[in-house]
């Protein structure tokens, strides 16, 4: 039997709170580290299929979701998990479908999406650097319009309903199965045709399909051991508020965004006594922080890692400054779509979709329009101001 | 035979890829003659697979060897 919850701070860190804190870092330090081996750039997989009409790496994308709904499939018959959309898991709304396009058109001109940059800026990228900070500021932007763009996406229509099982009152497996069947047969094909694997000349590079395989494992790791899959933008919008807090605090405290109460978020293990910790947007140690801060810590950490082990670590900054204005533009978009959405493509492709989430499925569909308008207008400004470029002799 | 050397470290994505496309096509005749080489050099990754891919099966060499930048590709006649 299960006691009452018991809400708690943080600090001092108890046993499933230093659990979850442990978990999620090492679970980032190793995709970090994957993710720079590989260079496993998921902007980059659906950006392709528009820019070069090719399919490059999104095939790996799709063996990464299967994946991880093979392995979930499994945990579930297994009784590991129990098969109950994540806490993180929102009903239907139309706005992830907006946000899927504002999300893929703003991250194709980035060049990178919100952990491509973490993963990039690790090596000593500057221009990724600013796409952070590019993407904390759209994130924390979302926090001032929110009260109108909720106002305004009220009457838009929506569904009680979490995930397609839900919504079409069918066992997950009757679904799943027979989805994962068909992933599998076209990937088989795709496999037969074109293969899995790259010929590629960088110092330890460790093929994607390994890392999508991997990452699919950390998936599942984190749903067992944490409750729920990587997600990291909710933790953009805390950080910028905490900076905007040192400058506008009385402003900062107005705001219901950050105040309102976001998360109930219950550790899974290690927690005999049900204790159940709150989380918002505002500045503040509390859940949110607990369960994406050391995920992008881990992100950052472990690319630099990989990098600084090859000796590929070095400060990049010296790029044309109409990169610059690109990457700016590109990230405040994106970091505003993740929260329009809400979520970002770390959260739904990977995390939602496996277990069929709507607004996991709504946000992939309008992302693809939204990179293919993208790419256009990325192969347009290239064009036009490569010209002027350095490198020329 | 002239070099023509290009710099992409740090840049945005897929700068690196479209760069190499665009040169190649620009100097196509050059290149298939032998008269010029395009020496391009770049810490993408991923480039060092896309663009020997892309300009190989274009019907032009690429070598791809570490350097203190990163990443030097050399692209000449096939």
């Amino acid at each position: 039997m299960t006691s009452a919850p018991v809400t708690a701070p943080l600090l001092p860190l108890s046993a499933p709170v230093l659990l979850v804190l442990l978990v999620s870092l090492a679970v980032a330090l190793v995709a970090g580290f994957l993710m720079h081996r590989s260079d496993y750039c998921l902007t980059g997989m659906v950006r392709d299929l528009f820019l070069f009409r090719r399919a490059g790496l999104l095939p790996v994308l799709l063996l990464q979701i299967g994946a991880t709904m093979l392995l979930l499939e499994l945990a579930r018959l297994g009784g590991l998990w129990s098969g109950a959309a994540f806490i993180t898991v929102k009903p239907l709304l139309l706005t992830s479908l907006v946000g899927g396009a504002l999300f893929g058109f703003g991250s194709v001109l980035c060049g990178s999406c919100v952990v491509g940059c973490l993963y990039k800026m690790a090596t000593g990228s500057l221009l990724n650097l600013v796409a952070f900070l590019a993407m904390v500021a759209g994130a924390t932007l979302y926090a001032e319009i929110a009260p109108w763009w909720e106002g305004f996406t009220a009457g838009w229509p929506h569904l009680p309903y979490k995930t397609l099982p839900e919504l079409l009152h069918r066992p997950v497996a009757s679904l799943v199965w027979p989805l994962m069947v068909l992933l599998t047969l076209a990937l088989w094909r795709y496999g037969r045709q074109h293969g899995f694997h790259r010929r590629c000349a960088a110092r330890g590079f460790i093929q994607p399909w390994r890392t999508a395989l991997a990452w699919a494992g950390l998936t599942l790791l984190l749903c067992l051991l944490v409750g729920m899959p990587m997600g990291i933008t909710s933790s953009y919008v805390k950080l910028g508020l905490s900076v905007e807090q040192l400058l506008l605090p009385e402003h900062v405290a107005a705001l219901d965004y950050g105040q309102r109460l976001r998360l109930e978020y219950v550790p899974p293990l290690l927690n005999p006594q049900n204790l159940r910790l709150e989380g918002r947007l505002g500045p503040g140690w509390d859940a949110v922080a607990l369960l994406q801060a050391p995920l992008v810590l881990g992100i950052v950490l472990g690319s630099a890692f990989s990098a600084w082990r090859l000796g590929e670590w070095r400060l990049v900054w010296r790029v044309p400054a109409w990169q610059y204005v690109l990457v700016l533009a590109g990230g405040l978009l994106t970091g505003l779509a993740a929260r329009l959405a809400p979520g970002c493509n770390v959260h739904y492709l990977l995390g939602d979709l496996p277990i069929l989430g709507l607004n996991a499925l709504l946000f992939a569909l309008g992302l693809l329009p939204g990179a293919a308008a993208g790419a256009l207008v990325l192969r347009q400004l290239l064009t036009h101001f490569a010209a002027g470029d350095r490198g020329n002799p | 035979m002239e070099i023509r050397e290009f710099d992409i470290c740090g840049q945005v994505c897929p700068s690196a890829l479209l760069t190499a496309l665009r040169e190649v096509n620009r100097h196509r005749q050059a290149l298939r003659e032998g008269r010029l080489m395009l020496v391009l050099y770049l810490d993408a990754r991923e480039a060092t697979h896309t663009i020997p891919e892309a300009v190989g099966n274009m019907g032009y060499a690429v070598s791809v060897e570490p350097c203190p930048r990163g990443y030097c590709l050399r692209i000449g006649r096939g």
